[in-house]
């Protein structure tokens, strides 16, 4: 009796508890991908984190362009251009564009709740840089809903 | 003796000194005059103008991206696989090699390499691997230079360091022109001697005398005359040059000044530029039968022109090769092999700028941040967002849009101001001008129809009008739906200049038309009744909105497009419907590197979120409409495949015809007319669209992508007569609402019921 309460309490825990779906890192968005165009698009938006990441925003913008380029619905090209302008200070440009991610993934991979997340934080973010601390928190509030900061951590 | 002596002694003394004083001065004047220009930048280099690089990647269609025409545009080579150069290309049923070139793009250089692309049985790329068989995620086709901006000497020319050109075009072009260099100390007597005693038993000049270094110092410093003065001063500076200056800083220059022929008004000038212009080519990816031509072409560029006299071309060639191979520099294989290649030379492209009318408008964009100067002298790399191979379609699809026009009504063609026609294409995501065409020819007219020229939009205007109904308004009086009834009959609007009467283009009324049907038929009279229902200051604000720049005037005829806007400004408008509500930051270039290859400027992509998506997302769905069965229902007539909107605009007397039409992913928009307003009577979609069509056609525009559905819509079946929700025995047809704007009236007269609401549910599903 008490394994079956133990095995039911431990179901509903995993269906009650927000999961989140989709790939954890731009590498694995790219391999997920059955569309050639897609896909190295992803991987273009890739490199522009990684260049990014060490500094160099200029070829971090080039890269996203080129990526546009080859797929102008690209979400994880928009979500790049967020970051991008967050970093270069401009909390509105950035939100235009996660806005722009957010409806892309929302229709175009509607399952990817991770990264749905991922862009409501960024979102959340832009909005605390200009001051917006009521926004900031449902945003982010609703990003947990989605999924929990822990399960959609990653880039 | 002696004073007499001294009488004679001391004034040719003082007159030796003063002689040897004014020497010392002039020489010293000669001398600051050489260094002046040699010290500083050596010469004015035009600034080169780049298309988009083209992107090759795993999943491309290659017949549908025109990938042999491109290849074509860039001059590159049918090779052989076991030789294959850069420039070079090997096109299998399974497998495309192609030898990149080296190219300095603002993220870096690239070498010259080797890569192939394997292909799939659909004619896809599959993979893309490099020489060493490494996968490649994706590589880029070098950008076309579509044009340069010049100086009023107009001469291009690109520097190259003496670091990198080969070492044989060194030997070549000394074994031609001045064989003792590195001997003389700038003046050669020897062979100024034997070209005295050669001349002299030939009667007539057959030999020079100059060396490379007074070669240069002619061409640099100097003019052409043929006086003594000329000469000495020639020589003078000569001596200077080389007492200043070291034997390769001489050469270098020489190699960068040297005139190497005539592209249309252009000189070719350098061998850098030589070998981009002649064999599309970088100086360090030459062969011994290329460096041999443009050596042997010094002596007369236009004379031993490959392009011009290639007979001629070919004997001077060997010739050169002979002398090489005479003195020991070249083997007896490869005097063979060079002296049997074909000469290899690009081929002429009967419009080497393929955008004339965008390239004047990048120089208005260019000139307002570096100035006319530096453009012209600075050799600036200027990386453009145009697409040379779509430029090249909608180029030709106006041309020949306006010739069959012609053809099918006679009375359009005219000899005096002849009709014409204008297209942008826009990639709405990223704000990219992919084309420009400003004209019908631009060397009978410069005027720029697509950016300077202002007309009536007509019909063209009505999404504006629509999304301004259609956005979410506080004002109960001003809620519209695509459902919402308007009425098609006669219509007087009172106005201080005089009574305004809109028709329709077939001068008929239709009673009541939902607001759907007025945009996708394009009808006039309910369009301009709901222009007066939504204010025409709100419709002002909406096209403020959505970039329009022109004065506009809130007057009820507002609704019928009755102001004037420019063809850029209406295919921005559009494009805040194809993206989705936001302004792009419409873009002529991307980037601009200065000749030592830092990035002086780096544009971004930049949106302004202008309406909310699900408000615009709307009239891309009228816009649908009007595709798939108004006005523009010609492009599906026409074959044109996949999601596509766009609208149709036609004038009061026909005075001008529109159309615009967009994926997700490409924004074509047409105008036609006259230059002085007469009427061309026909519409927009006989006018217009055919030449979008054929754009869409030519480009193989990729239909893959989907327009996206915002969250905060709902479909809803609705009676087309009233446009009250679908019920009992009025079933009627699917149309999209707000939320929350859905009409809460049946037309069966109850209200909506559960399985109302099911059949909405099963209908969207179809």
């Amino acid at each position: 009796m008490r394994v079956w309460a133990l095995v039911s309490l431990t179901v509903l825990a995993c269906i009650s508890t927000p999961r989140a779906f989709g790939p954890l890192t731009l590498e694995d968005a790219a391999e997920q991908s059955t569309d050639g165009k897609r896909r190295t698009s992803v991987l273009l938006v890739r490199d522009a984190e990684q260049a990014r990441s060490r500094g160099d925003l200029r070829t971090s913008r080039a890269l996203i362009t080129r990526a546009l380029r080859i797929d102008g619905q690209n979400p994880y090209a928009f979500v790049q251009l967020g970051r991008l302008a967050l970093e270069e200070s401009d909390p509105r440009l950035a939100l235009v564009n996660f806005e722009q991610g957010q409806l892309l993934f929302k229709t175009i991979e509607p399952t990817n709740t991770r990264w749905a997340a991922r862009v409501l934080r960024l979102r959340a973010e832009a909005h605390l840089r200009l001051g917006e601390h009521d926004r900031a928190e449902t945003l982010k509030n609703e990003a947990e809903g989605i999924a929990p900061s822990g399960l959609s951590a990653g880039r | 003796m002696r004073v007499k002596a001294a009488k004679i002694i001391v004034p040719a003394v003082v007159i030796a000194l003063i002689l040897a004083a004014w020497a010392i001065v002039w020489v010293r004047a000669q001398d600051t005059f050489v260094e002046a220009r040699f010290q500083g930048r050596l010469f004015s280099i035009p600034s080169a103008v780049y298309s988009v690089p083209f992107e090759l990647y795993p999943g491309l269609d290659v017949a549908a991206a025109a990938l042999q025409t491109r290849l074509s545009r860039l001059n590159y080579h049918p090779g052989e696989v076991e030789s294959l150069s850069p420039g070079e290309y090997v096109w299998q049923e399974q497998e495309i090699q192609l030898g990149l070139r080296a190219f300095r793009y603002p993220q870096g250089q690239t070498g010259s390499r080797h890569v192939v692309l394997s292909l799939n049985p659909a004619g896809r790329v599959a993979s893309i691997r490099d020489g060493e068989g490494r996968s490649l995620d994706s590589v880029m086709l070098e950008p076309e230079r579509v044009g340069a901006f010049h100086d009023q000497d107009r001469q291009d020319r690109r520097i190259i360091s003496i670091e990198n050109v080969p070492e044989l075009l060194i030997t070549a072009v000394l074994a031609v022109e001045d064989r003792r260099f590195y001997d003389h100390s700038g003046i050669d007597f020897r062979r100024i001697a034997g070209a005295f005693l050669a001349n002299l038993r030939a009667g007539r000049v057959v030999q020079g005398g100059s060396t490379l270094t007074q070669q240069l110092v002619k061409n640099f410093y100097l003019t052409s005359e043929r006086t003594f003065v000329r000469k000495l001063r020639e020589a003078v500076m000569s001596l200077l040059l080389e007492w200043r200056h070291s034997k390769p800083e001489i050469l270098e220059a020489y190699l960068n000044e040297v005139y190497m022929g005539q592209r249309t008004a252009v000189a070719i000038h350098g061998m850098g530029e030589a070998a981009r212009y002649y064999f599309a080519k970088e100086i360090s990816d030459l062969s011994l039968g290329e460096i041999g031509l443009l050596a042997g072409m010094i002596k007369g560029p236009n004379l031993y022109s490959p392009k011009l006299h290639p007979e001629r071309a070919i004997t001077r060639r060997n010739l050169v090769l002979k002398l090489l191979h005479d003195e020991g520099w070249v083997s007896d294989e490869l005097l063979a092999e060079a002296s049997n290649e074909k000469l290899g030379v690009r081929a002429f492209l009967p419009d080497d700028n393929p955008a004339p009318y965008f390239f004047d408008f990048l120089r208005g964009d260019l000139v307002a941040e570096y100035g006319e100067e530096i453009l012209a002298s600075e050799g600036l790399s200027v990386f453009t967002t145009l697409d040379a191979h779509a430029q090249v379609i909608a180029r030709d699809a106006v041309r020949n849009g306006l010739a069959r026009l012609e053809a099918d009504f006679p009375k359009l063609k005219r000899e005096s101001s002849p009709l014409q026609g204008a297209m942008i294409v826009l990639a709405p995501r990223t704000g990219e001008i992919l084309a420009m065409v400003g004209g019908r020819r631009y060397g009978q007219s410069q005027f720029n129809r697509a950016v300077q020229m202002r007309r009536q939009p007509g019909s063209i205007f009505k999404p504006v009008v629509a999304l301004a109904a259609l956005a979410r308004s506080d004002d109960p009086n001003r809620r519209f739906t695509l459902a919402t009834i308007l009425q098609d009959e006669p219509l007087l609007v009172p106005g201080p200049t005089g009574d305004w009467v809109p028709t329709n283009y077939d001068d008929e009324f239709r009673g009541s038309v939902r607001l759907r049907d007025a945009i996708e038929l394009s009808l006039n009279v309910p369009v301009a009744r709901l222009g007066i229902a939504v204010g025409p200051e709100k419709i002002v604000a909406t096209a403020r909105r959505m970039g329009f720049v022109s004065p506009l005037r809130p007057l009820p005829s507002l609704a019928l497009g009755s102001f004037e806007v420019a063809l850029l400004e209406v295919a921005r408008a559009y494009a805040v419907i194809a993206t989705g509500g936001t302004v792009p930051l419409v873009r002529s270039y991307q980037e601009v590197m200065d000749d030592a290859g830092n990035v002086l400027e780096q544009k971004q992509i930049a949106f302004k979120r202008a309406f909310a998506p699900e408000e615009v997302f709307l009239v891309t769905s009228l816009l649908q409409g009007v595709v798939d069965r108004g006005t523009g229902r010609g492009l599906r007539d026409r074959g044109v495949t996949g999601p596509i909107a766009g609208k149709t605009g036609t004038t009061n007397g026909f005075r001008d015809a529109w159309f615009v039409a967009f994926t997700p992913q490409l924004l074509v928009a047409v105008w036609v007319g006259f230059d002085d307003e007469g009427s061309l009577g026909v519409p927009g979609s006989v006018a217009a669209l055919p030449i979008v069509a054929d754009f869409l056609h030519k480009y193989h525009v990729d239909t893959s992508a989907v327009f996206v559905q915002p969250s905060g819509l709902e479909w809803v079946a609705i009676d087309a007569a009233t446009g009250l929700r679908g019920g009992a025995g009025c079933r009627g047809e699917l149309e999209i609402f707000l939320e929350g704007t859905v009409p809460v009236e049946s037309c069966s007269g109850s209200p909506t019921r559960p399985l109302d609401r099911l059949f909405d549910w099963l209908m969207r599903g179809t």
